[in-house]
């Protein structure tokens, strides 16, 4: 029960208050729910040289806990509400879909694999994090910190994404804040696509959990794999692929991005929001057509990079449209030098709409 | 209707503007609080690198709320946005006790600023959805708010995600405006 307390003041007769201790109604109500789960379940505490799993279901977007641990292994195959990690060493842990954020705090040697709104450290070093984030991931205060795009699937994996709100298509795992930068060096790195989980994260083997088929390819990774800020500054052509809202939008933006894969063609970044009117008219110079179109739902976007890559990009555009998805609407880049000027449009609009 | 609208409504009409601080450490909710606050979405929310700011407008009134980040860094610049505060919400995360210690220490500190004098403290335990949350009784204790004698204050627990509790904590505040405004 939430107690409320109340100091009335008189501010006018005399500057000392006059405590009237009242005991008003309860604000918060206790959920009947916190009584009938046990915390243990939810919190990890002082565990040594242990592997834990907690399967699809146990959590159910639920806060989750780790602290104190050393050696430890620990899988949550399941949404969350919010994580803490904090005093860890040389832990391994893979998180599913954080509804809020994840932060790791005061923890050393550890890998973390998670998909998530908002990413935080403090106090930490030597961390492989692997992440889906769609924030920009924040770090104060540490040191050695590498990132890497995580690619990850596993049955009920893409669900979960729903339950925690978050989009496989915002990914800005690479863009990282560092509130504490040291000059002329970098407290942080990025991992390069080679480098995929499972190369530090171990596979889980527990019987418990083989029929969840977990695995970290690419191909079938629920958010596709994005070079981000590996590509920034590469001076490939770029082309923007814009995919306005239909049922098939996500299945066509995948099989897309696997035949440009074929053609060399790499995905740099993805993005998916509801773009305003005002924002598409300047986006697509005024073109009527596409005001009308941004009005169905949120569209998705998709950055390719390659050389002299606009043009192929247009011609597996148009087929795969036109053998698949006749009745989907996209937008794509007549030129290199349209595409740039787009994608920088493109971007913006994204965050304005989506964090001010 | 939105929840400032409650606020607004009782504001004494010839004060037009109300400036309201919010402060915490980082990772409290207070971006996700600034935007229930102005009725917005809280589906995409980004840590903040410095503040945000609100302003909603009605007839003849605005209020200012101020959202500053509150990581460890850039807690130094809190001081920056002191001045002509009318009130001062300050964020907790209910379930984060590993930073109890932490928040009753900027808290402390706050409430020792000269600029900050008097000015009426609404304590936000926020995330009393989450099952490793601190029930707001037990936090005022650990905060010692019962020690505060300078200025009229109040704890609400809350949850910004759910939006229980928000609105009587504005409740207050509007009270506490207008009778200090007497």
């Amino acid at each position: 029960m939430a107690l409320s307390l109340t100091w009335d003041v008189y501010s006018h007769i005399s500057f000392v208050p006059r405590p009237v201790p009242t005991l008003l109604k309860l604000h918060v109500k206790e959920k009947e729910d916190r009584k009938a789960i046990r915390k243990e379940d939810f919190i990890l505490d002082k565990i040594k040289d242990e592997t834990i799993y907690r399967l699809p279901g146990s959590i159910n977007g639920q806060q989750f806990i780790v602290q104190n641990c050393d050696n430890c292994t620990v899988y949550v195959f399941d949404h969350t509400g919010q994580i803490q990690i904090d005093d860890c060493t040389n832990c391994r842990i893979f998180i599913g879909p954080v509804r809020g954020s994840i932060f790791i705090r005061d923890s050393t040697n550890c890998i973390l694999a998670t998909m998530c709104q908002q990413f935080r450290t403090r106090d930490c070093r030597d961390l492989y994090v692997y992440i889906t984030c769609a924030s920009q991931p924040i770090i104060e205060s540490s040191h050695n910190i590498k990132f890497g795009c995580l690619t990850f699937n596993y049955d009920k994996l893409s669900e979960q994404y729903k339950s925690a709100g978050i989009s496989p298509w915002n990914n800005t795992w690479g863009n990282i804040h560092d509130f504490t930068s040291i000059p002329d060096s970098s407290n942080f790195s990025l991992l390069n696509a080679n480098e995929h989980v499972f190369k530090h994260l171990p596979i889980p083997t527990d019987p418990s959990c083989s029929h969840l088929n977990v695995n970290d390819s690419m191909e079938t990774s629920v958010t596709p794999y994005t070079y981000g800020e590996l590509y920034r500054h590469r001076n490939e052509e770029r082309c923007l692929v814009v995919l306005f809202h239909h049922i098939n939008a996500e299945v066509c933006a995948r099989e897309l991005i696997a035949i440009a894969k074929q053609a060399d063609i790499v995905l740099v970044q993805t993005k998916s929001y509801s773009i305003n009117e005002m924002s598409a008219s300047r986006l697509f110079s005024g073109n009527a057509k596409y005001n009308s179109l941004v009005t169905k739902g949120p569209v998705i976007g998709l950055e390719f990079a390659g050389t002299n890559c606009v043009e192929p990009c247009q011609q597996l555009v148009k087929k795969l449209i036109q053998s698949k998805y006749q009745n989907l609407s996209y937008f794509i880049s007549e030129s290199a030098t349209d595409s740039r000027a787009q994608l920088d449009k493109f971007y913006n609009f994204a965050s304005m709409q989506m964090f001010t | 209707m939105g929840l400032l609208d409650i606020i607004r409504n009782l504001r004494p009409a010839k004060q037009n503007e109300l400036r309201i601080l919010l402060l915490g450490l980082d990772n409290a909710g207070k971006t996700t609080l600034l935007k229930v606050l102005a009725s917005e979405d809280i589906s995409h929310i980004t840590p903040t690198q410095g503040f945000n700011i609100k302003s909603v407008q009605s007839t003849g009134f605005k209020l200012n709320v101020w959202d500053i980040g509150g990581q460890r860094k850039i807690r130094p610049y809190w001081r920056n946005y002191f001045e002509n505060t009318d009130v001062l919400i300050y964020v907790i995360d209910s379930s984060d006790r590993k930073r109890f210690d932490e928040t009753n220490q900027e808290l402390s500190e706050l409430l020792e600023e000269e600029k900050l004098h008097g000015v009426p403290l609404l304590v936000f335990a926020n995330k009393q959805d989450l099952l490793n949350a601190a029930k707001a009784s037990d936090i005022t204790d650990g905060l010692s708010l019962h020690q505060i004698r300078d200025r009229p204050w109040q704890i609400q627990g809350c949850s910004a995600y759910t939006k229980e509790g928000v609105k009587e904590g504005l409740e207050w505040i509007s009270k506490t405006v207008a009778k200090n405004k007497k």
